[in-house]
């Protein structure tokens, strides 16, 4: 009788001061949460959704550890991304937005995206010049920098050296350039619109020589994967590329080589965005200053995901030829404005298809 | 009672399917058609018609796209019933094998089959070398990113369906109508004509109306079988929801694709052999 009341007050005992640690645990909570006041939130991101697990394993991770938040991340290409957003207009629930070239300008336009505070973003000042506010009035940060390459087969044609060399006689049927309505499309009547006038703005020029190459083009690409499919197929021979995609084009097995032609290439940055309707500000600053920061910059370049807006990261040459890295590289790209292109896609694209489609 | 039974039946029968059909399909397609005829001040209008009609591009993406669908749809039918026909005639252990294999393409996904299509239309798939090796041409023809290349996709996507109706209607047709056609001296062309065709015709008019349909709103096939060099109706509209974002030219685009449909199918029962008399 005695030794089970001894067990039963030995029991007691233990439940109690599990009961107390319990409700020590629960008392420290508060204090927990004054050090981290996002804990539990979460974070809406629309972007593309390419190279997700590496994504998820240097900047969503390593952000969800940090502050305690779930990331949730809404997929999809700029237009269809851009057409949620705008539909869900009155009722937002993206934080952060990621687009490409003029799609970040209509998203201005169409009043999705909101500047951002410089002051909260304490990266901002390692980013390259061009990349801490391309559009303008603060509406998005340029957090990796991209460039539109030309390749070609080195045992199947001539080296190229000039985007004249595009409207070359013996590349007819082997030839294929980005759509109007890919990120890089337009930029091809400015570099034609160089190449044969000198000019980038003389565009009636880009247009002339485009009338002239459509008859010689395999197809137009309007993905980056269709282009790897017809460079698999050994459908084309040369062609713009967006930088990417150099990764999937070295690995068709096939004997490639990229060229910087004599009158440069195209550059341009995929840019992060503060949510026209977020209430979460604090946050998404952390976030945007989370993938500026040189340790996630570094991994994505490590990883070869995205190139670097950090001026201070230093990559081996063999991933940095890889990437849209070196200063050989950079000071030969031309930023094209995507406000000019955003106001002239109806038009150019009335005038493509009508080109393209008759 | 009985009939209050039966009226009581029929409503629980078709309740949950109508709902649904209600909700997730009409209702969105009156909001469309509304909106197609909505001016900015919300008034009514035929404005964005006349818009849309006057396009030179549209137009011509309208014709190409109807164009194509005349072309396929005539080949369904041309290939499908006698596959069909003979589906209905089979012991049923090699029926269903054949069902299974005119099934099997409807089973995979269209992006892989047309990409299947790459590898037999480009410049070094089959049909180029075959053509080389029986030395009909010396370089590679030009088959992909064309019409015809897109004919041929749709023409793949779509039969089985074509055959699968027809095969149906074909089943009900009883055999013995058949035989006493033969045996009064009907030719097998004429039986054909005379009995079968009129006793199938409802699935042949479905059959139809899905694949002209089908030809009239794919967009995987020609996106990727006809490139920017081919546009259609819908791959014109997706560009104008969803690059341009003019919904209101996307939405009368949408509302013209529904009315060719509508016409066809009302058009083909005016044909139906019994009508015709």
């Amino acid at each position: 009788m005695k030794k089970r009341v001894m067990l039963f007050l030995v029991v007691l005992l233990t439940f109690s001061m599990v009961l107390s640690a319990q409700g020590a645990k629960e008392s420290s909570s508060p204090s927990t949460d004054a050090a981290n006041p996002y804990e539990g939130q979460t974070l809406n991101l629309s972007w593309w959704g390419y190279n997700m697990d590496l994504l998820d394993k240097n900047v969503v991770k390593p952000f969800e550890d940090a502050y305690g938040v779930k990331v949730v991340s809404e997929t999809g290409n700029n237009a269809d991304r851009l057409t949620k957003m705008v539909a869900r207009k009155d009722n937002p629930i993206i934080d952060v937005a990621f687009f490409a070239g003029a799609w970040a300008y209509k998203a201005m336009q169409e009043g999705v995206i909101k500047p951002y505070d410089p002051a909260k973003l304490t990266n901002l000042s390692a980013l390259m010049e061009q990349a801490r506010d391309p559009l303008g009035g603060n509406y998005a940060v340029g957090y990796t920098i991209q460039h539109l390459g030309l390749f070609y087969r080195p045992d199947k044609v001539d080296k190229i050296t000039s985007w004249r060399d595009l409207s070359r006689e013996d590349l007819k049927g082997y030839l294929s350039i980005p759509g109007i309505t890919t990120t890089y499309g337009p930029s091809i009547i400015y570099m034609l619109s160089k190449a044969w006038g000198g000019d980038y703005e003389d565009t009636e020029i880009g247009w002339k020589k485009i009338e002239e190459i459509a008859p010689n083009l395999v197809t137009v690409y309007n993905v980056s994967s269709q282009l790897n499919t017809l460079i698999a197929q050994e459908e084309v021979y040369v062609a713009p590329y967006t930088s990417f995609s150099w990764g999937n084009i070295m690995n068709s097995g096939l004997e490639v080589a990229n060229v910087i032609p004599e009158e440069g290439l195209v550059g341009s940055f995929s840019v992060v965005s503060v949510g026209a309707g977020t209430e979460k500000e604090d946050l998404v600053h952390l976030f945007i200053d989370h993938l500026l920061s040189y340790d996630v910059q570094m991994a994505e370049a490590m990883d070869m995901v995205d190139s670097p807006a950090r001026t201070d990261i230093v990559l081996p040459p063999e991933i940095g030829d890889n990437l849209t890295y070196g200063e050989e590289l950079i000071s030969e790209l031309h930023f094209f404005s995507e406000k000019e292109m955003a106001n002239n896609q109806k038009e150019w694209i009335t005038r493509w298809n009508a080109i393209f489609s008759n | 009672m009985n009939t209050l039974y039966r009226k009581r039946a029929l409503l629980l029968l078709l309740g949950p399917g109508g709902a649904f059909l209600l909700f997730f399909f009409l209702s969105p397609l009156v909001f469309v058609l509304a909106e197609s005829f909505r001016d900015g001040a919300g008034g009514v209008t035929l404005m964005r018609y006349g818009e849309v009609l006057q396009n030179r591009q549209f137009r011509l993406v309208f014709v190409r796209t109807l164009k194509m669908a005349l072309i396929v749809t005539p080949l369904a039918v041309l290939f499908g019933y006698p596959a069909a026909y003979l589906m209905t005639k089979l012991a049923p252990g090699k029926k269903s094998i054949l069902m299974s294999l005119v099934i099997l393409p409807l089973m995979t996904s269209p992006v892989a089959r047309t990409f299947a299509w790459i590898v037999i239309l480009g410049k070094f798939g089959i049909v180029n070398h075959t053509l080389q090796v029986l030395h009909l041409t010396q370089e590679p023809v030009r088959l992909m990113y064309t019409e015809g290349a897109i004919i041929v996709g749709l023409l793949q996507l779509f039969m089985p369906i074509m055959v699968l109706t027809l095969a149906s209607a074909l089943e009900n047709v009883q055999e013995e109508v058949e035989e006493a056609a033969l045996s009064l001296g009907s030719s097998r062309i004429g039986t054909f004509f005379r009995i079968i065709l009129p006793l199938s015709f409802e699935g042949l008019i479905m059959g139809v109306t899905l694949v002209f349909t089908g030809c009239i709103t794919a967009y995987v096939t020609p996106a990727i079988l006809g490139g920017a060099r081919v546009l259609t109706l819908a791959t014109l509209m997706r560009q104008e929801a969803l690059v341009l974002m003019n919904w209101e030219a996307a939405t009368v685009i949408a509302v013209i694709m529904i009315g060719t449909t509508l016409i066809l199918y009302n058009g083909l029962r005016l044909f139906k052999p019994g009508n015709m008399t």
